[in-house]
Order: C-alpha cells, then sequence, then structure tokens
C-alpha cells in the first residue's frame, strides 16, 4: 500500500509499504476514506518529538471502512463505516474504567520510555513516535487498529466524511478543552491559538454556555473564522497589540474565567522573550517554546482555570509557578480522551447543533500529504485544516 | 550505624598509613616535576636531557598517583598504583647501573630505599583490599498493579508470568480500596558496565523485567500481549507493517 512516512525533519514522503495484517485477537483492518493533518503532526514534521525513526507511517486522524477484524471483535464488522480516536485504549484497565483513555496502561508497548521521561506512561497513540508504542498511523491507504471494539466508531450513512472525521482528534480534543474550564452561564474564556483546536474549542465553549469568546492569534484569516464560524466574541491580534493588557481592558480588569491553550509547544511570539525561547529550542536544551501557556496563566482571573491542550514534550522555565499558588490557578490538561467524547459529540453533529467540517480550506489526495504537510506548516494560501482522501 | 563505625575504627591505621603513602606520593612526584636535577645528583645518575624528562614524567605520575589516594584513602587501587610506578622506578634505576658515569653507591641506596616503599605500598595495598566490603548486589523493586483481585492475580501468576519468575522473588497485596492487586518483584540489578552494555543491545535487564512485567498485566488483563507494528521487532524498527509489500 502507499502510506505517508517520516524521513526527517520537513522530510515527509508517500513509499510503498507493506499492508497491515492482524497482529491481535482486536484488531480490525481499516481501508483508509479521508485522513487529516494534524497541528500535532507539525511537531513530528518540525522534529521537536523525540523518537522518531525513519520510515514510521504519520497519521492519527483518519476515518474508513472495515476490511478485516481479528477473531475477538464483536462489536464492529467488515463494511461499517467508522471513525477512529487518534490514541489507543484497551477499555479495561483501570485508566480506561475512570473514561482516562489517553492514559490507558495496556497500549503502549514502549511505555518505559515515557517513565523514563516523564516519569509514568500515557497510552499508545497512531503515527506519534515511538515513546507513544511505534503504532503505524492511518495517512496511508490501509491501517491496523487495535483495541477495535473500544474505539471505532460507527458512523451513519448520512452523515459524511468531512462531517464525522474529526472526532478521532480536533473536535473532541476542542471539546475537552472547553469541559476542562467548567464553563458556567456568564463566563469568559479567552483562546490561545486561533487554529483547528482552538476553532472547536471556541465552538465548544459556545455550545457550553460560555457568554464571551476571546480568540488570539496572529493569522487575520483565523480570527476571521473565529468571529464568522466558530462563534468567538472578540478578537486579539498579538502582533498588533498586547495580549495581556487587551484581556484586561476587554474583561473589565478580572481577566478571563478559563484560559484555553491551544497552541503548544511552537508558540510563535515576538521580542526578546521569543529569541530567547527559539535559541534553547534550536539548541535542543529546551523541547518547548512555553510562550502561550506562561501568557495564559498570567491572564486568567483569580481562582481561574488553565486548561492546556496544546502538546508540549519536556521540561519549561520561566513556568510562573508564583502566579499559579498565589492566585489560586487550576491548571488541566491532556491529550485528549478521545473515546468518551465521540459518541456524545456525534449525536451534536447529528442534532445539527454543529458541522465541524467548517475548519476545513484544503482537499489533496494521499500522494499530495508531502505538499499539504508544507502548506499547513507555513499557513500559505489561508490553509487551517487539509484533508487527504485515499 | 554501629557496625559503621566500628569499620571506619579498624581501617583507622591502614587509612592513616594509606594518607601518609599518599602524601609522599605527592611531594616526591612535585619534587621531581621542580628540581629533577638536583633529585637525579642524590640519586646517583647523570641529569642529562634524558634523565630530566623521565624525572619529569615519574613526577606527574607520582602526583596522579598521590591525589588519587588522597581522594579516596581507603580504595586499594590507587595504592596498587603506586606499586606499579615503583616497579617502574625500580627497572629504571636498574637500566642506569649499565652507564658508566653512574654513581654506584648511591644508586644501591636509592634503590634499597625504592624497595623499602614498595613493600609498604604492596601490604598497605593488600590490607586496603582485605577490608573492602564485599560487592552486594543492588537489588530493585519493580512493581504494577493489576486490576483484578488477589487471588485471581497469585493464581495465574506462576502460568503468565514466564521469565520474570524465575528473575526475582515476587509479592502480591490488595491495592488500597480493593483497587486490583499490587505486584513486587524484586531483581538483582547488574553492574553499571553490564546495565550499559544491556541498553546497547536492547537486553538491558530492569527494562527487561519491566517490560515482563507489563505483559503480564496485559495477559491477566486482557488475555494477551499487546503489539505495535515496532514492538513485534527486537531492537529498532520503524511504525509501518512488516509483511511483504502490498499493492
Ligand atoms: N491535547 C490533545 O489531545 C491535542 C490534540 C490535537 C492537537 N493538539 C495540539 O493543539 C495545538 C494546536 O493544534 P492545531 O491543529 O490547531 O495547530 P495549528 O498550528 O494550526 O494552530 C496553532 C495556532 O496557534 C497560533 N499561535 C502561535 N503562537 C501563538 C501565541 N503566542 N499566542 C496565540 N496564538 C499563537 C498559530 O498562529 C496557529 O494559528 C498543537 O500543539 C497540537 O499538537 C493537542
Ligand atoms: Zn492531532
Ligand atoms: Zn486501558
Amino acid at each position: 500500500m502507499r502510506a505517508n512516512c517520516w524521513h526527517g525533519k520537513k522530510d515527509v514522503r508517500v513509499d510503498r509499504v507493506p499492508d497491515p495484517v492482524i497482529l491481535n485477537s482486536g484488531d480490525a483492518i481499516i481501508r483508509v476514506t479521508t485522513s487529516a493533518v494534524c497541528g500535532s503532526d507539525l511537531h513530528l514534521y518540525n522534529g521537536f518529538i523525540p523518537t522518531m525513526e525513519k520510515g514510521d507511517i504519520l497519521g492519527h486522524e483518519f476515518m474508513g471502512e472495515v476490511m478485516e477484524i481479528g477473531r475477538g471483535v464483536r462489536n464492529v464488522k467488515v463494511g461499517d463505516r467508522v471513525v477512529i480516536p487518534f490514541t489507543i485504549a484497551c477499555g479495561q484497565c483501570e485508566s480506561c474504567l475512570m473514561q482516562l483513555f489517553s492514559l490507558c496502561e495496556n497500549s503502549n508497548p514502549n511505555a518505559f520510555i515515557q517513565e523514563t521521561m516523564m516519569g509514568h506512561a500515557g497510552s499508545g497513540a497512531f503515527g506519534y513516535s515511538h515513546m507513544t508504542g511505534g503504532f503505524a498511523g492511518g495517512q496511508a491507504e490501509f491501517v491496523r487498529v487495535p483495541f477495535a471494539d473500544v474505539g471505532a466508531l460507527k458512523i451513519p450513512d448520512h452523515l459524511t466524511d468531512e462531517q464525522v472525521l474529526f472526532l478521532g482528534d480536533i473536535f473532541s480534543t476542542g471539546y475537552m478543552g472547553a469541559e476542562l474550564c467548567d464553563i458556567r452561564p456568564g463566563q469568559v474564556v479567552a483562546v490561545w491559538g486561533a487554529g483547528p483546536v482552538g476553532q472547536l474549542a471556541i465552538a465548544s465553549a459556545k455550545m457550553l454556555g460560555a457568554e464571551r469568546i476571546i480568540a488570539i492569534d496572529r493569522f487575520p484569516y483565523r480570527l476571521r473564522m473565529a468571529v464568522e464560524k466558530a462563534g468567538a466574541t472578540d478578537v486579539i491580534n498579538y502582533e498588533e497589540v498586547s495580549t495581556l493588557e487587551a484581556l484586561k481592558e476587554l474583561t473589565g480588569g478580572r481577566g478571563p474565567d478559563a484560559c484555553i491553550d491551544a497552541v503548544g509547544m511552537e508558540a510563535h511570539g515576538t521580542g526578546l522573550q521569543y529569541a530567547y525561547d527559539r535559541g534553547k529550542q534550536m539548541a535542543k536544551i529546551a523541547f518547548d517554546r512555553p510562550i502561550a501557556v506562561r501568557e495564559a496563566i498570567m491572564a486568567c482571573r483569580n481562582g481561574g482555570i488553565v486548561s492546556v491542550m496544546g502538546v508540549y514534550g519536556g521540561f519549561i522555565d520561566k513556568f510562573p509557578m508564583g502566579t499559579v499558588m498565589n492566585r489560586g490557578l487550576t491548571i488541566k490538561a491532556g491529550q485528549c480522551h478521545v473515546h468518551k467524547y465521540m459518541r456524545p459529540l456525534l449525536d451534536k453533529i447529528e442534532q445539527g447543533l454543529i458541522d465541524p467540517s467548517f475548519v476545513i480550506s484544503h482537499r489533496m489526495t494521499l500522494s499530495e500529504a508531502p505538499k499539504a504537510y508544507d502548506v499547513f506548516m507555513h499557513k500559505e494560501d489561508e490553509c487551517m485544516k487539509v484533508v487527504l482522501k485515499s | 550505624m554501629d557496625s559503621l563505625r566500628t569499620r571506619e575504627e579498624s581501617d583507622g591505621q591502614v587509612g592513616t598509613i594509606s594518607k601518609g603513602l599518599g602524601l609522599f606520593s605527592l611531594g616526591l612526584g612535585l619534587a621531581e616535576m621542580a628540581a629533577p636535577r638536583v633529585l637525579a645528583k642524590a640519586i646517583g645518575i647523570e641529569p642529562d636531557v634524558r634523565t630530566r624528562l623521565t624525572m619529569r614524567l615519574f613526577g606527574a605520575r607520582g602526583i596522579a598517583s598521590g591525589l588519587g589516594i588522597l581522594a579516596k584513602p581507603r580504595r586499594p587501587i590507587p595504592v596498587w598504583s603506586r606499586v606499579v610506578g615503583d616497579a617502574i622506578d625500580l627497572a629504571f634505576l636498574a637500566w642506569a647501573f649499565k652507564s658508566k658515569r653512574t654513581h654506584t653507591e648511591r644508586l644501591v641506596g636509592a634503590m634499597v630505599a625504592v624497595l623499602g616503599v614498595t613493600v609498604l605500598d604492596a601490604v598497605t595495598g593488600a590490607k586496603l583490599q582485605k577490608d573492602q566490603p564485599p560487592k552486594v548486589p543492588q537489588k530493585k523493586v519493580l512493581a504494577v498493579t493489576i486490576n483484578r483481585p488477589l487471588q485471581e492475580v497469585s493464581q495465574r501468576w506462576r502460568e503468565v508470568a514466564g521469565d520474570i519468575a524465575e528473575k526475582g522473588n515476587v509479592t502480591f497485596s490488595t491495592a488500597p480500596g480493593g483497587r486490583g492487586t499490587e505486584v513486587r518483584v524484586e531483581i538483582t540489578m547488574p553492574s553499571r558496565i553490564k546495565k550499559a552494555v544491556g541498553r546497547v543491545l536492547h537486553n538491558d535487564v530492569e527494562q527487561l523485567a519491566d517490560g515482563d512485567l507489563r505483559k503480564v498485566k496485559q495477559l491477566i488483563e486482557l488475555g494477551e500481549i499487546i503489539h505495535s507494528d515496532a514492538s513485534i521487532h527486537r531492537g529498532l524498527h520503524a511504525a509501518q507493517p512488516s509483511g511483504k509489500k502490498g499493492a
């Protein structure tokens, strides 16, 4: 089959590779019909996530048709149209039973790598380095899906691929980002990053009843979409004004009740601090450029919540712990527990409450994956989200 | 605590001698470096360029041994390094007999002196060696919680544990709140060198045991071991299927 493989920094290629086969009784083989490039893929593309190997198949946001199932699979059958969560979960360990699916204790065969780096290990994930298990990803013609009974979500025929694809990652992630904010009516939420995750976090915050939602980014087309499509009430272009000052002004000096970081480790910034963080990252002293999360903490209302959906990899410095402690902030974070959100969010799509496909700006074929990465990475041609058809 | 103090006291004497040797080594080394000509004359050797250079090199060696001993007076290895040095010194002195310009009486005196120190070095080294605490292999406890009742886990352990059952002592206890069974396996850690080699060859004992324990958890919780496209291979493999290339 053909698959989009990682070959090094800014080097992905569509290679011919062996077809997947069933390895475990809970596996299903899926023929991928649509996949997407995620902001998280850019961290791999830019070489910021360790433990990648040449030839790793990328892609963790995908859906398709079930071609073959292992002998233990009960809930899906050949021919079903399914969306797959990007994290892999067994459904039976304590974490899974607590619905903390991205922390599944059984799905990451390379758990020891994360145990060494992070203390304890998270779950396996598709196409996302060897510290999340070394699972082949879904930017491919076919993909093996472990624990199909637990993860694969059957999609009714009347919904298109594009309407439901993001249940497997960014819609669930955006929603979790907003849900962690414990939004009550009348509240103000600020969202750093108006990329696809940010857009869907904004749309979710709106569904959850936030009264004012402030989008922060530097790309006018992204801020425009935040208002026109996602439901932001205000925008801040941090290249034109100081985010912290603008937020004080917008919130009458209080600060947002909750702040969502939908930027992550490759934040962009202005001035000396940015040069400092970039230098450290380039010298490989630091994995992350934690500009957005620092700012979110500083901006948050006393006693408020900071919800971190942007991905970070290592240890960050100049972390305003004094602010967190003295102002009684709560920080919540995590890889999305996708399995928990897919079904209820599918219901919302079916009820017509939301159509997450509004973020799609580019449609390409699997063969064009290298170009897709390049365009998405450089935000060329007002790129927001690229989907790939196989 | 008591046994520790006793050991320190009984070691005191050798420790002092060893420190003395360290200071002597350092002092002589510095003298050889600073005044090779004077020293050469004192032991009856013609202080030509070659001799002076040799003396300086010996001096550097003596300083290194001395510092080594002073840093860890109870370790035998730095003292043994002196014994080796003594042997080289003796060989050098013996060789010097051949030269006509050598002052034989002084040279014999020097050799006797070096022999004396050699004996002291060797005796001290041997004594320190004997007093070294026996190497106790390092133990480490690896633990995992399996989300099943204690009875089930302990009954199934033999059948699923495989290798790890032989590698270490296992204990089971019910986790707080009855949240599964805590399994602890005590393994013997390899030496640091063995560990480093193990890392490179992908057979590090700790990592393997940790992996085995996870597999036991998977076998009991799920009934099978979970594979990724990379993990079914030993060592590194790209995250892509490994069969023959399809169409
Ligand atoms: N937690 C999860 O489960 C999960 C899932 C999917 C994606 N993610 C992460 O979410 C993040 C965003 O993903 P995306 O697909 O939207 O990517 P993206 O790159 O399209 O979006 C990031 C946006 O942040 C903006 N930005 C950069 N620096 C900023 C700053 N200092 N202040 C405000 N905005 C800034 C960029 O201009 C861009 O629009 C990534 O880190 C991704 O890895 C996390
Ligand atoms: Zn993603
Ligand atoms: Zn699990």
